[in-house]
This record gives C-alpha cells, sequence and structure tokens, in this order.
C-alpha cells in the first residue's frame, strides 16, 4: 500500500485539531462528538485513526498546541 | 465522575493551584490537562471551560506565582525605615533572604520549563519595579538620587541584574560572574545618580 506523503499527513492533522478547536469552543467538550469532526472534513474513522487514538487525545492536543 | 458544583472562582483557583504544582513537579511541556484531571477529580470539559489552551493556564499560573510574591515584598517594603538608602538596603537583603522559592528556580532551570521560566521573569520585573521606583522617588525628594524616570530605570535595572545573574540563562562560570556582579553597584549608582559606593551593600546580596 502507497504511504500518504508527510505532508498531507500533517496536514490532516491540523485540519482536525483546528476543526474541533471550532467546535470544542462553540459547542462545548462535552457535546462535540467525533462524529461532527468528520463529518465537518468528509473524512471516515480510519482517517482520524490515523492521526489521533481517541477524541480525548484529540482533546488534549487541540489544548495544548497553539 | 461525582459531579460537585464549586463556585467558580474557587474552581479556578483550584485549578491553577494544582497546575502550579504539575507544571513545578513534571515540567510544563510534559503536563497534561489529563494530569490536572486526575488531580482534581474533575472532567476535561471543566478545564477546558475555564482555560482554552494550556498556554492561557500557564498565563494565570505565572499570574498567580508573582502575585503571592508580590505580597510578601510588599510586607519586606512596609516594614522597612529610614531614607532611602536605608530601606533599599533592608528591603534588597530581606528580599534576598525569601529564598523558599529555590526549589521553584531549581525546576525552572530545567529546559522543559524554560517558557514558563522566561514569563515568569518578565512578570517579576513589571510586577516589582513600581516598589523599586517608590523608593528611587524617596530617594529624590532626600536629594540622594537624581533621575527623572524612576519606573523605567527601576526596570532597566531590575532587568539586566536579573537576566544577567540568571544561571540557567546565562550559563557564566564562578569568576565570569562574579565580574558582572562587581560591576552592578557603580552602574546602578550612576543610573539613579547616586553618589559612589552608596550601592556597594549590593555585593552582600551575591554572597
Amino acid at each position: 500500500m502507497m504511504q500518504p506523503a508527510l505532508t498531507e499527513i500533517t496536514m490532516m492533522r491540523s485540519k482536525i485539531v483546528n476543526t474541533a478547536r471550532l467546535f470544542f469552543t462553540t459547542k462545548g467538550v462535552d457535546q462535540t462528538t467525533l462524529e461532527d469532526v468528520m463529518q465537518a472534513l468528509h473524512i471516515n474513522q480510519e482517517i482520524f485513526r490515523k492521526n489521533f487514538n481517541s477524541m480525548d487525545e484529540l482533546l488534549e492536543v487541540v489544548w495544548s498546541e497553539r | 465522575m461525582v459531579r460537585t458544583v464549586k463556585d467558580p472562582a474557587e474552581r479556578r483557583g483550584d485549578i491553577i493551584a494544582a497546575a502550579c504544582r504539575l507544571f513545578l513537579e513534571k515540567g510544563y511541556d510534559k503536563s497534561t490537562m489529563a494530569d490536572v484531571m486526575k488531580e482534581l477529580h474533575i472532567a476535561k470539559g471543566t478545564i477546558y471551560h475555564y482555560f482554552n489552551s494550556k498556554e492561557e493556564l500557564l498565563i494565570a499560573v505565572i499570574d498567580h506565582m508573582s502575585e503571592e510574591q508580590l505580597a510578601v515584598q510588599l510586607a519586606i517594603l512596609e516594614n522597612s525605615a529610614g531614607n532611602a538608602l536605608e530601606r533599599f538596603e533592608q528591603f534588597i537583603i530581606a528580599g534576598s533572604r525569601q529564598q523558599d522559592h529555590e526549589t521553584v528556580i531549581e525546576h525552572l532551570h530545567k529546559p522543559a520549563n524554560a517558557g514558563m521560566h522566561m514569563l515568569l521573569l518578565a512578570r517579576h520585573i513589571t510586577v516589582q519595579a513600581p516598589l523599586y521606583a517608590g523608593l528611587i522617588e524617596q530617594g529624590c525628594r532626600e536629594d540622594l538620587f537624581v533621575t527623572d524616570r524612576p519606573l523605567e530605570r527601576a526596570e532597566f535595572i531590575l532587568a539586566g541584574i536579573q537576566f544577567l545573574t540568571d544561571t540557567g540563562i546565562y550559563p557564566w562560570k564562578e569568576a565570569e560572574l562574579q565580574r558582572r556582579i562587581e560591576a552592578f553597584p557603580p552602574m546602578v549608582e550612576s543610573l539613579l545618580g547616586a553618589s559612589p559606593s552608596s550601592f556597594a551593600f549590593l555585593l552582600k546580596v551575591f554572597k
């Protein structure tokens, strides 16, 4: 299987982070689901999992990266 | 997880206190939201609600630390008496004995805490400069000093001494550091228009 280019991975990662941050600040952390993030970006679980193991991990990254 | 209803200001204070301990023990970079959560038994959303980012929490921790320090300094200043030079000496010597934050400084010198260290130094200078400026103004009234900008001179002196003697920032060898320290009194005297040797007591602080 062909590996996606490294820049593609980091771009997707930061897209996920930015989208999640937007949801967290507008909807609230507790109200934001994995579905919300995936739907907004038109991505599936597989792509999400390539970048983050869980919503908890995503929250941690959103919170500590700036 | 049990939800306890707490006063928001109290909750905020709890988060800051826990983060303060955590940042110092583990280092800012290595501390996570999960760590803060575990320490306080609160949900992640709660932390996010109070602090939108780890950096925001860091700023709050720094503010908290410098406020505590300021309270101590103010008490020392109020207890000092005499003319401006006498009060300066009492203030600086008593202040330098407040070494219970020694462990804090040790932690700040870890690379993981570099960002926090810088922020704290900068905050200290801006918070404490007005205290020094007050003494400088007193000295001008007593004709001990001559300067038109007490606050800016205080900031300049504090910044210079704090940064240059911080071996976490400048890894001076003993003799190199000593050379800088010996130069401080005459430099302070000329910045404040004070008479020669009037700030010689500064050397006692660095012993």
